[in-house]
């Protein structure tokens, strides 16, 4: 091809990519927002709550995730529970936004339109949102924030999480009963908390099942890593592992376990198509409660500043998915029933007492439930969960 | 470590080695013939949606086959067009590739997100060869995808050292004017080779969705495409080599986990560390500049593209 023929094709391509990138741009940015305004709300002004003469507040919230609620099951839950909140409240101006960058300024510029759109109570859901939601709350003084799973709140900043080792104790207990086995296992995503807390408490669930079992705890050190995910839950099989819980982004566990026979409990989202003969049931969060709870305190002037929310099962906050009717017989499940009831009502409790962990350490006093704060900076596995953090 | 736990380590690390393995293979042919195609990563995820949507909606295992080569052969075709047709940058190219192949497989993937297919490559014996005691079931009792790379790495070797036709890949990469003056066409040739190893990185992307971990998520070769690209400078050229440093580098993945399921005194973030730290060290070791170390063993005309008319 001549040179002046080959410069002509080029500027050619150049304009075409040009035009479809600002094709592309007017419909929305890297974050897709849609907004749903089912009535006829009007917008209130930025950043003030004006009041009716019921004493109600109007209410716009905003959303702010990470990833998308097609391709992360993190988002999704979230976006089950904001669906959830809508159905109940049709009326409600949502606005939700996703596939916002977890770290950098891309989360401060998005609050800030939310802001500027009128919403004033904002809910941040990726833990790395915490600074940057930190400063929007001291920048905007009347709208109201909740960050998701931080610990850190006051004036117009809160924190709200679900106590969901409730639902994942139900889980170990199930896969217990079911696997009759005496070594199950774990696989989490980092040794984080949030997921320290879920092994332990699927831990502590087998355990109640069966006081010998024991159990070990494999981290991909990866939020994100579908191989590793596969390789750890094998590693675990290869070791004996009679059943498998799970904190981990993909399926893969749940696959890894159907192909080499062993039962599994799925997270997040319902994996049984994934392995209908290995999947129990799955852990759901369950989000919803916790968000209507939020919203309708906000309208009837009840919740006016940051508070800490840490709703469990008694809210309706954290669950299960239905049992997997091939693989649990009537008489577990009527007793995963039982137990489930009782999580709920606070007669058996998944952190209590003096707990010893694998190094030797003793955490919580006897006869004491365990402090919200411990849960929450959990770096410790229970003794007979082998495994480090 | 017990017999059939190492078994089942080996057999695992070949598995894990697959898909770097197969888009190394196919990045030596482009890099042989004197294009780099950074693009690796994209290439594999466009490979891993189609097949996987192909497998979801068709129900057959050929057409996803078909349907990934299908798109690595499409993504070939942009590429060697924008770097051999164009004589645009390689890297640049390469990287936009990456990033193009990356969001257009979300954007195909969104359709079968959360969608399970139970339709997997399942292992087949070999009947004599797989009772060979621990190698027989590590080797011989695999998917065919598995089958395929060993005869893709062997007559990729074959090709590249022992024929005419190798001779000729490697004039292209080397120098490619002087292969243009003895009436090759280094334009046709570079499209054909590029566009093999696009179709094979593609494979290297289906082998996920199709036999490793049969599901689509967004991203989910995780960088294996740049693993492969590093793999490619560690075994020189070389496919045997690429194989030996796949099976590696599967092999400390996988190690690494089963490590930390074994109890090992090393905190799991080392043990995670340590395939990417073994790679750095080789590669250090296969390219720099020690005294009495042949000179870099790369293609001398790697990365720049053909002109005949600044020849």
């Amino acid at each position: 091809m001549k040179k002046n023929e080959m410069r002509i094709l080029a500027l050619l391509l150049t304009l075409a990519l040009a035009i479809a990138c600002l094709a592309g741009c007017s419909s929305g940015k890297a974050e897709t927002a849609e907004t749903t305004a089912a009535g006829s709300a009007a917008t209130t002004a930025a950043g003030s709550a004006a009041t009716t003469a019921a004493g109600e507040r109007k209410c716009k919230v905003g959303v702010v995730n990470t990833g998308t609620a097609e391709t992360m099951a993190w988002t999704r839950a979230h976006k089950e529970g904001i669906d959830y909140l809508k159905e109940k409240m049709p009326d409600l101006d949502v606005v939700w936004v996703e596939d916002v960058a977890d770290s950098g300024p891309d989360c401060g510029t998005v609050i800030d339109e939310l802001v500027n759109e009128g919403c004033n109570l904002i809910f941040t859901t990726s833990y790395g949102f915490m600074q940057a939601t930190q400063e929007a709350a001291k920048k905007y003084p009347n709208v109201l924030f909740f960050h998701n799973q931080s610990t850190t709140y006051g004036d117009n900043l809160g924190v709200y999480d679900v106590r969901d080792y409730e639902a994942v104790f139900l889980t170990g207990y199930l896969a217990e009963r079911v696997s009759k086995g005496n070594f199950l296992g774990y696989v989490g995503t980092n040794p984080m908390p949030t997921v320290i807390r879920a092994a332990n408490a699927f831990a502590l669930g087998a355990k109640y099942a069966n006081s010998d079992v024991k159990m070990q705890a494999v981290f991909t050190n990866s939020w994100y890593d579908v191989t590793a995910e596969k390789e750890a839950a094998l590693a675990l099989i290869d070791s004996g592992a009679k059943a498998l819980g799970m904190q981990v982004s993909s399926p893969a566990v749940v696959q890894a376990s159907q192909e080499r026979g062993i039962y599994s409990v799925g997270f997040s989202d319902d994996m049984h198509d994934y392995a209908p003969k290995s999947v129990l049931c799955s852990f759901k969060w369950n989000w919803g409660p916790l968000y209507l709870y939020m919203v309708q305190s906000f309208i009837d002037g009840t919740l006016t500043k940051g508070e800490d929310l840490f709703f469990g099962l008694d809210k309706g906050c954290g669950g299960i998915t239905a049992y997997n009717k091939d693989l649990v017989s009537d008489d577990i499940a009527k007793d995963c029933d039982a137990l489930f009831e009782k999580l709920k009502s606070g007669d058996v409790k998944v952190f209590y007492g003096a707990i010893k962990d694998n190094t030797g350490k003793t955490h919580g006093t006897a006869d004491k439930d365990l402090p919200s704060e411990d849960i929450r900076s959990m770096d410790w596995l229970v003794d007979f969960m082998s495994g480090k953090v | 470590m017990s017999a059939s736990e190492l078994v089942s380590f080996l057999s695992s690390a070949i598995i894990a080695s697959m898909p770097i393995l197969l888009a190394a293979v196919g990045e030596v042919f482009d890099q042989r013939g004197g294009v780099m195609n950074l693009g690796l990563e994209g290439v594999m995820l466009m490979g891993a949606v189609s097949g996987y949507v192909a497998v979801v909606k068709t129900g057959s295992l050929t057409v996803a086959v078909l349907c990934a080569v299908g798109a690595g052969l499409l993504m070939g075709l942009l590429f060697s067009f924008l770097v051999v047709t164009l004589q645009a940058d390689q890297t640049v190219c390469g990287l936009s590739i990456t990033l193009f192949g990356t969001g257009l497989s979300g954007y195909i993937g969104k359709s079968v997100s959360g969608v399970a297919s139970s339709l997997v490559f399942k292992p087949v014996s070999i009947p004599l060869l797989s009772k060979i005691p621990v190698l027989g079931p590590v080797l011989f009792h695999q998917d065919v995808m598995v089958y395929f790379m060993y005869v893709l790495v062997f007559a990729s070797w074959f090709y590249i050292y022992k024929t005419k036709g190798g001779l000729i890949l490697r004039s292209l990469g080397e120098n490619p004017s002087t292969a243009d003056v003895l009436g090759i066409s280094v334009v046709n040739l570079r499209y054909l080779y590029t566009c093999l190893g696009s179709v094979l990185a593609a494979l290297g992307g289906a082998y996920l969705t199709l036999a490793y971990t049969p599901l689509w998520a967004d991203k989910m070769t995780s960088g294996k495409g740049w693993i492969a690209l590093a793999l490619v400078i560690f075994s020189m050229w070389n496919p045997l080599l690429v194989a030996v440093g796949a099976f590696l580098f599967g092999g400390i993945n996988v190690l690494a986990l089963r490590m930390q399921v074994a109890g090992a005194a090393v905190p799991s973030q080392f043990l995670n560390m340590l395939p990417y730290l073994c790679t750095i060290l080789v590669l250090i070791f296969a390219t720099g500049n020690f005294r009495g170390r042949r000179k870099s063993l790369a293609p001398k005309a790697l990365g720049q593209p053909y002109d005949r008319e600044s020849r």
